[in-house]
């Protein structure tokens, strides 16, 4: 059986291999080579327009089975145009055509099955006015006037079972469009249907090397790819095609965008593969699942849909998990790297995005692309900028890209962390308007070694800051606005927690263990100012200008303007509890300080007042200063003062120094222009007193305002002994002191009711009518003291002391002792004035070469002490009971006037009237005693008249009758010219002086 | 008798008081008249020298001191002693002087209120290089000009 079932098969073949024979030597006879040939060349006019040359044409079975072939060697199509390289457009070595062989016989049709093309070389050019070369298809006469709708469902159907192109290259030649491309070895092969709405298709390309770059310049950047091989699937209905589509590019080069490190990649330049399903009626792909962009060794997941023609796109794009940063920005173009340079940066980073068009878009579907990048682990180190390195960054952002550019830009932080040596630092927040102005909306929070923000500060602010610093910070600005420096339109808020704080602003030296700093820009508190600052802390310390503070628990509210620059200012509201500062060399201690005001800074300035032009409220309670040149502190139960520009008001001050204490308010003046050493210190200042110690103050500010060294100088200079300590006057100053004072004590007197101006000018010190009561007499004294050198103190004095007792005046100042020695004889009450001047020694001794003086002493019902040398005279005038019954000489008035010149006093005439006798007295003494008096009996009930001169030391006088001179004097009738000048001078001298007594 | 005798010792009494009367208005008339400018009364002046005001312009050192006295020809003068350890600059004797034939009165004044002290001398003797005074109670002053 199964031998026949052989020899029938065995004899069915050998049958259908005669037909076959058969056929083809029919075929063979019938269309022979010369015949097709002739054939093809007579047809080709009809398909084109230009020259073709065809070598040999041949049928062929095998090779197309079972379509019928057309081989045809050595087509040639020629179409020379002016500037073209060459006339040939293409030449095809072998170019085989599968015919339906069954189809032209039934229905005349000719359907194409199969193109075969090996060894195409085709050199396709357009000149620079558009018209090309390949241009060889013969056109219609009549204009096409119908709208070209291109729709799949008007292709005819296709059966291309096999589409071959082998072996083969292009050269594209555009000079109108300046573009040259050349492709080489191509391999293509394409098989598939379209029929009746399905598709059917698979394509393979290989190309082994392919250029496009511009014509005009050779060095351009071009593009060079190699080894690209695709593969295209594609089967269904034409509404809902599946496919998947493959590409490779082994390497390449893209406008000088491919370095050296992707060349040089192991991996493939590009690797596309994407599944896909596709309506091609709308020409819209859905990228699947799998779809995958690989760029190197870097890949992109693709999903989503894309619309050709026009282009729109909705697809999410994501990185295939993490990317090393450092080895992908190798990748990147040198030319895409400039902001890099110098900078160390690493970690991974992750991608997600979205990118669609917006619909209806009139500046072509341009797509908005929502992006999410991850960032972890990362480091950045640029010194130049920040001169250390940040790591452990991992960052969480987001970003609105809307290449249409029709919404701004953005960008959202959803967390940002960084770390560097002891930083760690927290961001969150929002940018927008990428592109334009952006706008940044961010929080940042963090610990941070202030050290570490140095380097991010402008160089121009003189901030040296360290410590560590808690942020938490909101912030709320333009990028404009921080590049102009607009703080004034920024907002911020946000505390700075500050621990072990040591911070040099300029010549502010500020430490504390702990300092909160609330921040607010703008300002709210402080209206018009930049920001607010509030600041709470403990032990906080101060060094400024000379001013070393320490404030035990600071409160200070500040409103700050030009915060970043060097003119800085501020308003400032400061409350503190014990706080203590070193002034130079003077410790001031207060219980509380409020301090209310503002400052404005500038830095060009030495004087601190114009450096800081400080505007202040000031209160203080409690204050205690402590001067190195005085023994004793200064308190302050209370100071209140204002400061500015125009000067200083004092309110109220509440001052204890040693054993005085007393109340100032008042003026002072020009102490900005008195620090520069441009005008002398101005005050006015009310000063009330319960008590004042007079000589203590004295002591306690001599020689303030001058210089140390120079008062020491003058002193070895004078030869001042060590003891002697006298008050220097305060130079560059001029204060006037209107006193009030209840109790003091000076020079060793107890003074009441002191009341009257001190002026203390430039070294010159004034008393002015001061008023005063002293053991019970009512005095009055203008006195001016210089203290040009220690060793010359100039003092003049206008005093006046009025119904005082003589035995307390002699007392109170000895010296009217020596000018008027017979007082001390008188006893009783009397009005003494005093005009002298004179300079003093470093002890205060009068040097008595400078004495001037004049005096005047007027009493009534005064008691004549027993005295030798008036029992003499007394004797020598032979008085008779002129002492009353209590044996005391009792004389009704007493009216004297003298004068003083170095160290002689002369006496004027005056006259004593003793019960019954009259005497008048004159004469001179000197301050070493020696004596020359004359008194004289002018009265008597004997009507004699005797004169008496008293002579040789005031201690031992010699007293003897002399000649009577003083009988006309005081008889007007009787006065001569001599009398009368005499009785002027004394009036002269006793009016002068009595002037001034208020 | 008795009656007689009181009448003419009556008389002489009157005849001795007039005649006293008499000498002591006398007396007082001649006294007045030798009074000089400045001097107290009761004091007589000592001669009158008659000096020319040129020779008194120029610095004088009283002698035995250091006490020095700049008289300028514009009727100011400053007096000052060196052994106080004082400069002219610092002398606060700024004065005016006066010159009546020889007469010199020193009128001071202080640098406080209307203080004004006059002190009057005669001058003695004056030569370009010497010069003395006297007060009227009689103290000599002696000078010696000098390029001080």
């Amino acid at each position: 059986m199964k031998k026949g079932w052989k020899i029938a098969l065995i004899s069915l073949g050998s049958l259908l291999g005669l037909v076959v024979v058969v056929v083809g030597i029919a075929l063979w006879l019938i269309f022979t080579p010369s015949q097709l040939t002739s054939i093809v060349n007579r047809v080709a006019g009809n398909f084109v327009t230009c020259e073709t040359h065809f070598g040999r044409v041949n049928l062929t079975l095998f090779k197309t089975f079972p379509d019928v072939g057309l081989r045809i060697d050595e087509v040639e199509i020629v179409n020379p145009i002016e500037g073209a390289d060459v006339g040939q457009v293409a030449y095809i070595d072998n170019l085989t055509i599968g015919l339906d062989l069954k189809k032209y016989l039934k229905e005349g049709e000719i359907v194409v099955h199969q193109v075969l093309i090996d060894e195409l070389n085709a050199y396709l050019y357009i000149d620079s006015l558009g018209n090309s070369n390949f241009d060889i298809f013969p056109h219609s006469d009549e204009e096409d006037t119908t709208e070209s709708h291109f729709s799949l469902d008007s292709l005819p159907n296709i059966d291309l079972r096999k589409l071959r192109i082998s072996n083969s290259g292009i050269t594209f030649v555009n000079v109108k469009g300046d573009l040259y491309a050349g492709v080489q070895d191509i391999d293509l092969n394409i098989v598939g249907n379209l029929s009746n709405g399905t598709v059917d298709a698979d394509v393979d390309l290989d190309v082994d090397r392919c250029a496009v770059r511009p014509i005009a310049d050779s060095a351009a950047p071009n593009t060079r790819l190699h080894g690209v091989k695709m593969s295209l699937k594609a089967k269904g209905n034409l509404d809902e095609v599946e496919g998947k589509l493959k590409m490779r590019v082994a390497n390449g080069q893209y406008n000088n965008l491919i370095n050296e490190r992707l060349q040089a990649s192991k991996h493939d330049l590009l690797t596309l593969n994407v599944p896909f399903r596709a309506d091609l009626q709308q020409m819209l792909f859905t990228l699947l699942d799998d779809s995958r962009l690989k760029v190197d060794d870097y890949a992109l997941n693709l999903e989503g849909d894309v619309r050709l023609n026009p282009l729109w796109m909705d697809v999410e794009v994501g990185t295939d998990g993490e990317w090393q940063i450092e080895p992908l920005l190798a990748i990147v173009p040198e030319q895409f790297l400039g902001w890099k340079k110098g900078m160390d940066l690493g970690g991974k980073v992750a991608l997600n995005a979205k990118v669609a068009s917006i619909e209806n878009d009139t500046a072509g579907n341009l797509p908005m692309v929502n992006a999410v990048v991850k960032l972890s682990n990362g480091r950045f180190y640029l010194p130049k900028s920040l001169p250390y390195k940040v790591d452990r960054i991992n960052a969480d952002l987001a970003a609105r890209i809307d290449l249409a550019k029709k919404t701004p830009w953005s960008a959202t932080i959803n967390s940002f962390k960084a770390h560097t040596r002891s930083t760690d630092v927290s961001l969150t927040g929002k940018v927008d308007d990428l592109l334009g102005d952006m706008h940044i909306d961010a929080a940042l929070r963090g610990r941070l070694p202030l050290a570490d923000v140095a380097p991010m500060l402008p160089q121009s602010l003189p901030l040296v800051a360290n410590g560590n610093a808690d942020l938490d910070v909101k912030a709320n600005f333009l990028l404009s606005q921080l590049k102009t420096k607009a703080f004034d339109r920024m907002h911020a808020s946000g505390t700075f927690k500050f621990s072990h704080l040591d911070v040099t602003y300029d010549s502010i030296h500020a430490t504390a263990p702990t300092l909160d700093v609330a921040l607010q820009l703008p300002a709210r508190q402080h209206s018009g100012k930049m920001a607010d600052a509030h600041v709470k802390g403990s032990d906080l310390q101060l060094v400024m200008s000379g001013i070393e503070a320490h404030m035990e628990q600071p409160d200070i509210n500040i409103g700050i303007n030009n915060m970043m620059s060097e003119q800085l200012a501020a308003a400032f509201e400061i409350a503190c509890g014990e706080t203590e500062a070193n002034i130079d060399s003077m410790l001031v201690s207060l219980g509380a300080l409020e301090l209310k005001g503002n400052m404005r800074m500038d830095s060009t300035q030495d004087n601190p007042l114009r450096k800081f032009n400080p505007v202040a409220d000031i209160d203080m309670h409690s204050a205690v200063f402590y001067m190195p040149n005085l023994p004793d502190a200064v308190r302050l139960s209370q100071f209140t003062f204002q400061y500015d520009q125009s000067g200083c008001r004092i309110k109220n001050a509440d001052v204890r120094i040693g054993h005085s204490d007393f109340q100032l308010y008042g003026n002072v003046d020009n102490l900005e222009q008195w620090l520069s050493h441009e005008a002398m210190l101005k005050a006015d200042l009310n000063f009330t007193s319960n008590y004042t110690d007079v000589d203590q103050l004295m002591d306690l500010f001599s020689g303030m305002g001058s210089d140390k060294d120079t008062l020491e100088q003058m002193r070895q200079e004078d030869n001042v002994p060590k003891e002697a300590n006298p008050f220097i006057v305060p130079k560059d100053v001029d204060i006037t002191l209107h006193t009030h004072i209840r109790r003091s004590v000076a020079f060793g007197n107890d003074l009441n009711d002191v009341a009257g101006a001190l002026t203390v000018n430039d070294g010159t010190a004034i008393l002015d009518q001061i008023g005063f009561v002293c053991k019970a007499a009512t005095m009055q004294l203008t006195a001016l003291y210089r203290s040009p050198r220690p060793n010359n103190l100039f003092v003049a004095l206008d005093f006046h002391l009025l119904d005082i007792r003589i035995d307390e005046l002699l007392d109170m100042i000895p010296t009217v002792d020596t000018l008027v020695p017979m007082l001390a004889a008188f006893n009783g009450n009397a009005n003494f004035h005093l005009a002298a001047e004179t300079y003093l020694d470093a002890r205060y001794q009068p040097k008595m070469s400078t004495l001037l003086g004049s005096a005047a002493i007027s009493g009534k019902d005064l008691v004549v002490m027993d005295d030798n040398s008036i029992a003499q005279i007394a004797k020598l005038m032979q008085f008779k009971n002129w002492k009353d019954e209590d044996n005391k000489i009792r004389i009704d008035s007493l009216d004297v006037e003298l004068t003083c010149f170095r160290r002689e006093i002369e006496v004027y005439p005056f006259l004593i009237n003793i019960g019954k006798y009259q005497l008048c007295a004159s004469g001179k003494h000197n301050l070493s005693g020696a004596c020359n008096y004359h008194v004289e009996l002018l009265k008597n009930p004997l009507l004699a008249k005797v004169g008496v001169d008293v002579r040789g030391t005031l201690s031992s006088p010699k007293i003897t009758l002399g000649e009577v001179r003083y009988a006309d004097l005081y008889r007007p009738e009787r006065q001569g010219v001599v009398e009368k000048r005499t009785l002027e001078m004394k009036r002269m001298i006793k009016e002068a002086l009595e002037s001034n007594v208020r | 008798m008795r009656k007689r005798w009181e009448i003419a010792i009556a008389v002489l009494l009157a005849i001795v008081i007039l005649v006293v009367l008499v000498f002591r208005l006398l007396s007082s008339v001649a006294e007045g008249s030798l009074g000089v400018e400045g001097a107290l009364p009761g004091r007589k002046a000592s001669n009158c020298t008659m000096v020319n005001s040129q020779n008194l312009c120029g610095c004088w050192l009283r002698d035995g001191s250091q006490e020095y006295w700049n008289y300028s020809n514009d009727g100011t003068c400053t007096t000052w002693d060196e052994a106080d350890d004082l400069g002219k600059e610092e002398s606060n004797l700024v004065f005016v002087w006066r010159l009546n034939d020889s007469r010199l009165t020193h009128i001071f004044h202080g640098q406080l209120g209307n203080q004004s002290v006059p002190k009057v001398y005669t001058v003695k003797s004056i030569s370009p290089k010497a010069m003395v005074w006297v007060d009227d109670y009689g103290t000599e002053y002696s000078f010696t000009k000098t390029d001080h």
